[in-house]
């Protein structure tokens, strides 16, 4: 038996887009292209921490010729510009995780300054269209609310943001935020903006899988944190421990007055 | 010249000490600074100012090289006596090693973004063709790819036996021939071909350190600069410059980035070349290789 949340688990999700007739688009293809397929795939990755498992899944996703959208933070254990441009390297698009907003804890002209000169050291590793927010369930403030001014994404020569910039009415959004498929609590910033409400919940990789086998839906977003995917049993049962404990502060959260 | 340049300034670092060790207690004591001591807390350490040189020449357009060195530890690879010298914290204290994954991954960053990577020959190795290569070897390997030259640390020259070696184990070129108290044009306006071949050293214009009081009065300093650098202007000089790492913290060398930055600035307005050696050596026409072999140092 395969364990969800594994490599395995992974490469057969993958298979089960491609087996359905799937189409994989990066973000930067979704948000540049002037008719989009009928039935796609857009599988954005936030790499948070280990930038290994990050360039491995991009190794997994390239025998496969998919191609997907890796967003980095810009902490030092992320961003490791050897693994940065060798994910670039295998065919997929590189984004920068941001989140300035609470590394400037909500001064918006610090930010855009901390955000502008982060986007140009990312930018001097590879190409870079799109951004993504990193939301930290601990900070009181959301990074999305960067472009709450007048901003906008063309001032830094960005077709978009993956948070704000897709159609979530159209495409319909999964994320593995709490080693689950299910929206619900543990989601505290990872949601999708406005409408969008969604007609299908899975639970498992399985029951995901048998969604897309199935047909269920025709355009769908999946959000892949590469840490929360194991290689070996042994990193599986410390990143599920590690992610009961991150949920049970996530559930003391949602409680709070 | 380089194309419609009429002068070059080429710009240089030597990555000697990247981390405030016990160089913090140094200064707090010298000073009588408590502020110094904040770099031995965790996560904090003031002589790690790449981020800051990187966005300085990115703002400004110009690339830099970076000499990185791989020498020997105090503690396994000098002999005990040494341990407790002064000299000996002095030369090998904070070494650091390159296959640090912080120096890993900023080797590539600085690789990745177009600045120069060269070597920063250690104590020992001006001597010492084995050690140099080894030396070179290391550096390559983290690198990735060949350097093509570098400087010597504590500009340490056995002339002309130390460029003998450097062209021996296939660097192009050296900026080692200077001085760590003197700045002005006093090895020429030019490059020098020691060997009248495709090996070649920029004289070192200016370290930082020789500058005057550039704390207490940026401008004297300044005037300095800007002197030497309508000299380079007047006489189609190519001027090297080097400036550690360490003094682009404001904490610990104030003055000293917006010195860098003016220079940059200034022999931008003056219509100079401005980049790292090996882009201006690439550039260069070079004589013929001679027919017999160079005879070895």
């Amino acid at each position: 038996m395969v364990a969800d949340f594994s490599d395995e688990a992974y490469a057969a999700l993958l298979d089960a887009g491609l087996d359905a007739g799937y189409e994989f688009l990066t973000v930067r293809e979704y948000l540049s292209a002037d008719e989009l397929p009928d039935r796609f795939l857009i599988v954005r990755h936030d790499v948070d921490r280990k930038p290994r498992n990050a360039l491995q899944m991009a190794r997994t996703e390239a025998v496969r010729e998919v191609s997907t959208t890796y967003y980095y933070r810009i902490i030092p254990k992320t961003f490791r510009p050897e693994l940065i441009r060798q994910t670039e390297a295998l065919g997929h698009e590189v984004g920068y995780h941001y989140e300035d907003l609470d590394s400037a804890d909500g001064d918006i002209e610090a930010a855009h300054k901390s955000f502008d000169r982060n986007l140009r050291r990312f930018r001097r590793l590879c190409d870079v269209d799109t951004v993504c927010m990193h939301g930290n369930p601990l900070t009181p403030h959301d990074n999305r609310d960067l472009w709450s001014g007048g901003r906008v994404y063309a001032d830094y020569d960005l077709l978009g943001e993956a948070y704000l910039s897709m159609d979530f009415e159209d495409v319909t959004y999964f994320s593995d935020t709490g080693r689950t498929w299910e929206d619900g609590p543990l989601k505290v910033k990872d949601h999708t903006m406005g409408e969008g409400d969604k007609q299908v919940q899975v639970d498992s990789t399985w029951e995901l899988i048998d969604l897309l086998d199935a047909g269920e839906v025709d355009r769908a977003c999946l959000l892949v944190h590469p840490n929360r995917w194991a290689g070996s049993y042994a990193e599986l049962v410390a990143e599920r421990t590690k992610d009961a404990a991150t949920n049970v502060v996530k559930y003391g959260l949602q409680l709070r007055p | 010249m380089i194309d419609d340049h009429n002068f070059a300034l080429c710009l240089t670092h030597d990555v000697d000490r990247p981390y405030k060790t016990y160089h913090a207690l140094y200064y707090a004591l010298r000073d009588r600074d408590p502020d110094h001591l904040r770099s031995l807390w965790p996560g904090t350490n003031s002589f790690w100012t790449f981020d800051r040189i990187l966005e300085l020449e990115d703002d400004l357009g110009v690339r830099s090289a970076f000499y990185f060195l791989s020498e020997q530890r105090l503690f396994g690879d000098r002999p005990p006596r040494e341990w407790l010298t002064k000299d000996g914290w002095r030369l090998f204290g904070g070494r650091y090693s390159v296959d640090d994954r912080r120096i890993d991954d900023l080797i590539a960053e600085l690789d990745a973004g177009g600045w120069e990577v060269g070597l920063h020959g250690s104590y020992e190795s001006p001597t010492d063709r084995e050690r140099l290569a080894a030396e070179k070897r290391i550096i390559e390997r983290v690198l990735g790819k060949p350097i093509r030259g570098g400087r010597q640390h504590y500009l340490n020259l056995s002339i002309p036996k130390t460029w003998a070696h450097h062209a021996a184990i296939g660097l192009d070129y050296d900026c080692s021939l200077g001085s760590s108290d003197r700045y002005g044009f006093e090895h020429g306006y030019s490059v020098r071909r020691p060997f009248d071949d495709e090996f070649v050293v920029f004289p070192l214009t200016i370290m930082e350190l020789a500058l005057p009081n550039v704390e207490t009065d940026i401008e004297g300093a300044w005037r300095e600069c800007e002197r030497l650098l309508a000299e380079a202007a007047d006489n189609g000089a190519v001027m090297t410059v080097l400036w550690h790492p360490r003094f682009f913290s404001e904490l610990d060398f104030p003055n000293y980035a917006e010195l860098y930055r003016r220079l940059i600035e200034r022999a931008q307005e003056l219509g100079g070349w401005v980049g790292p050696p090996g882009a201006y050596y690439e550039q260069l026409d070079h004589p013929t290789p001679p027919i017999t072999p160079r005879q070895p140092g």
